[in-house]
């Protein structure tokens, strides 16, 4: 079955296992490279994150999908630039990205172009600093600035 | 006159005796640490012996009973809830992530002391506490409510401006 996949799919596939493959694929035909896997039987989204990779200056999106059909799971990546990154929606194929494109775009601050809940509040309230999981936001700085600690002066007998 | 400041003496005092051995707990289990109640309260080591038990509603409860991390999320709705329950209340801060933030400490959305928030009568450290511990805390609730010193809920109505202060603070 992977095998009939990749003959008829036109991006790079980086690796393949027995129940599993990654694609690899352009920016612009991440939409369609899933829309080309819905029809080969990935009918389930696991998940939809983003990788932030600094020292490229890139984000990687991740799509993990699963065939109930063939139990064969196929991870779709794809690079798009760091600074002001925007992706398609894939709501239209998979509807239960919606949540994962706005818990994307909260915690990244990759707008996602389509979903009109992209850029509103959804976990964190009244967030003015970097979005929390990009790497160049320091997280033990913001803790210390903002939320007060006990000064406790430990002792060891 | 001496006669009814006897008898309401007494009867302050029965309630006092009733109500330490009738808490009702309101359960707030914000994280991990909600693992640690099934067995508290079931039968093995039967938390309704000590007369504790929980409980679903705000309105009658005694005990907010805080397990785990707090982030600014959920602290609105436990200021919420606390401010919605009828006194005497109690607060109890379970977890060293009350305390301190214990493993969280670093993290860019966990508050890290609940009692600039809340008053909270007693405290059971670590992480986490076993049943056994759960239940020694709830003892020394019921020493502090016999002795009269779980006065949180006072000290809440008196330093009303300290706490609403630190509120704000996080919770613009």
């Amino acid at each position: 079955m992977i095998d009939e996949v990749i003959k008829s799919l036109p991006y790079e596939v980086i690796e393949k296992r027995k129940q599993r493959i990654i694609v690899k694929v352009e920016g612009e035909s991440f939409a369609s490279a899933l829309n080309a896997l819905k029809g080969l039987s990935f009918n389930r989204l696991n998940i939809l994150t983003a990788v932030d990779f600094i020292k490229e200056k890139e984000f990687e999106i991740v799509a993990i999908l699963h065939s109930d059909e063939n139990k064969v799971i196929a991870i779709v990546k794809t690079r798009i630039p760091r600074d002001n990154p925007s992706i398609e929606t894939i709501t239209n194929i998979y509807p239960n990205a919606y949540k994962y494109e706005i818990e994307m775009s909260e915690m990244f601050g990759i707008k996602v172009l389509g979903n009109p809940d992209s850029g509103k509040e959804f976990v964190l309230e009244d967030w003015k600093d970097l979005p929390p999981l990009r790497k160049d936001f320091d997280s033990i700085k913001y803790a210390t600035e903002h939320y007060e600690s006990r000064n406790v002066e430990v002792k060891y007998d | 006159m001496e006669m009814q400041d006897v008898i309401e003496e007494g009867y302050v005092g029965i309630l006092e005796d009733l109500r330490k051995r009738s808490l009702w707990m309101l359960h707030y289990c914000t994280a991990c640490g909600a693992i640690e109640l099934p067995p508290t309260i079931t039968s093995r080591f039967d938390a309704e012996r000590f007369g504790i038990a929980p409980f679903v509603t705000s309105r009658q409860s005694d005990i907010l009973l805080v397990t785990g991390y707090i982030n600014i999320k959920t602290l609105r709705r436990i200021v919420t809830v606390y401010e919605q329950m009828l006194p005497p209340k109690y607060v109890i801060g379970f977890g060293s992530c009350t305390i301190n933030g214990g493993i969280y400490w670093d993290s860019y959305a966990v508050v890290k002391r609940l009692d600039l928030y809340l008053p909270v009568d007693v405290y059971i450290a670590g992480c986490m506490p076993t049943p056994m511990a759960v239940i020694e805390g709830f003892r020394s609730l019921m020493k502090l409510i016999d002795e009269g010193k779980a006065n949180g809920w006072k000290k809440y109505i008196e330093d009303n401006a300290y706490y609403k202060e630190n509120q704000r603070k996080v919770l613009g």
